[in-house]
């Protein structure tokens, strides 16, 4: 039940912690009226990858590996784009918010509340599938046996439970610091996530590399241990990492860390360089 | 609602690489693969080319995985993650004749526990390239809601 447990956990954990972070966000900024827009983006990848996992699971057709790969490779650098969006964003949302131009707030929020909506459900879509076929499968063998399902759930619950106590926390931080420890934790999962998605990429044979290791330390972070467990679901670390997925990784990190802490910290600068994304 | 309807346009718009697989006929000829703690049971040593179903139940204490290996042994031209202790999951993975590796890996390190797994030439399509990972049906079947194909929008595979 245990080893259950920690994968409802893990594939939990990290759309948890961005629809926390989403939500709490808006909660400070009082703009709660966005807030049925990002839960019903949630309803739907939750609905959308149970049907799907259920279709696949108990009707007459698979995904097949290639396709789960692709979808999964794909998904995960789209993640990694709106919720890049969604970090420069509110950096400079923060930035009138601090100079109190109220207006350039609101109109701000108003485009970004779709963009928001849309980080939760590539957040929740991104490991949807895979979470959806692993609870049908536990489903199924509830004939034999319930432990593997209520383990899974009780992960899945832990992982919700950790996502609320994010938001009870970031929610009580003052704005400033919300937006910087928000926004950089969000630049470290967005990097873990790219990562994520070289390595499936590399899986898949569509990118080369696999079998080169950059570090493998199994040995003391065993990936079914539960600080295994909560690395992996909540920066995505893998411990064993290929070169090109470490070099993804740091391509990505030290760039937008830096532009985003310069960002946060130069309250005087009009222009703000933000990626294509917006 | 206008954000609902540019979601839906959004899975609409994830759903056009989906590539479906029928496992219709092969779910009867699925190959049952039984991981231990210490021990990979393939129910089979070889299996006709085209599609191929993997069943891989876990009978150890540790989440595993399962992989069909190229015979360099490097290779990856199938595998199935979070298999959690009790759990049978299933692989669907298309191969073309020739020698394959197959692995299971509990505990999810290492090189996993090997065997070898042969392809026999059945005539029917081996690698399919990435576009076109559906299986040529012999008659173009309704894509129904029911199979899953035509709203599948999220999904990844874990590492």
């Amino acid at each position: 039940m245990l080893a259950n447990f920690l994968i409802g956990l893990r594939e939990g954990l990290e759309a948890s912690l961005v629809v926390g972070i989403v939500v709490a966000y808006l909660v400070k900024t009082g703009r709660t009226r966005s807030l049925p827009r990002v839960w019903a983006g949630v309803g739907i990848a939750v609905a959308v990858s149970l049907a799907a996992g259920a279709a696949l699971t108990f009707g007459p057709r698979g995904l097949s590996f290639e396709a789960q790969e692709a979808i999964g490779g794909s998904l995960s650098l789209l993640a990694v784009g709106f919720v890049t969006w969604m970090i420069f964003w509110m950096a400079r949302t923060s930035r009138h918010l601090r100079h109190d131009l109220e207006g350039k707030v609101d109109a701000a929020l108003a485009t970004g509340g779709a963009g928001l909506a849309l980080v939760a459900v590539l957040a929740v879509g991104r490991e949807g599938l895979e979470t959806a076929l692993f609870l049908w499968s536990a489903t199924k063998a509830t004939g034999t046996t319930t432990q593997p399902l209520l383990g899974a759930a009780l992960g899945l619950t832990a992982a919700v439970a950790l996502g609320i106590l994010i938001y009870r926390g970031a929610v009580h931080l003052d704005l400033r610091r919300f937006f910087t420890v928000t926004g950089a934790l969000l630049v470290v999962v967005a990097a873990g996530v790219l990562s994520y998605g070289i390595h499936d990429l590399q899986e898949a044979g569509i990118l080369p590399g696999l079998n080169s290791l950059a570090f493998d330390v199994s040995a003391s972070v065993p990936p079914t241990s539960w600080y295994g467990t909560l690395l992996k679901g909540t920066i995505n670390f893998s411990p064993q990492t290929t070169w090109l997925e470490l070099l993804a990784w740091l391509a990505y990190l030290v760039p937008v860390m830096t532009l985003f802490v310069r960002n946060v910290r130069s309250s005087r600068v009009r222009r703000v360089p933000v990626p294509a994304q917006t | 609602m206008r954000t609902v309807l540019k979601l839906l346009a959004l899975a609409a718009a994830l759903l056009v690489p989906t590539a479906c697989t029928d496992t219709g006929d092969a779910v009867s000829g699925a190959i049952p693969v039984r991981s231990t703690a210490d021990a990979c049971e393939v129910g089979a040593a070889e299996a006709p080319s085209g599609n191929l179903v993997f069943e891989v139940t876990n009978d150890g204490p540790e989440v595993t995985e399962f992989y069909l290996l190229a015979d360099d042994g490097l290779r990856i031209i199938g595998e199935v993650e979070n298999i959690g202790p009790g759990l049978t999951r299933t692989l669907v993975v298309q191969a073309g004749p020739g020698s394959y590796v197959t692995a299971c890996k509990p505990g999810m390190v290492g090189d996993g526990i090997r065997g070898t797994f042969t392809v026999t030439d059945s005539g029917a399509a081996g690698d399919v390239d990435e576009d076109n990972a559906a299986l040529p049906a012999p008659a173009p079947q309704p894509v129904s809601v029911s199979t899953g194909c035509s709203f599948t929008n999220a999904t990844t595979s874990d590492r």
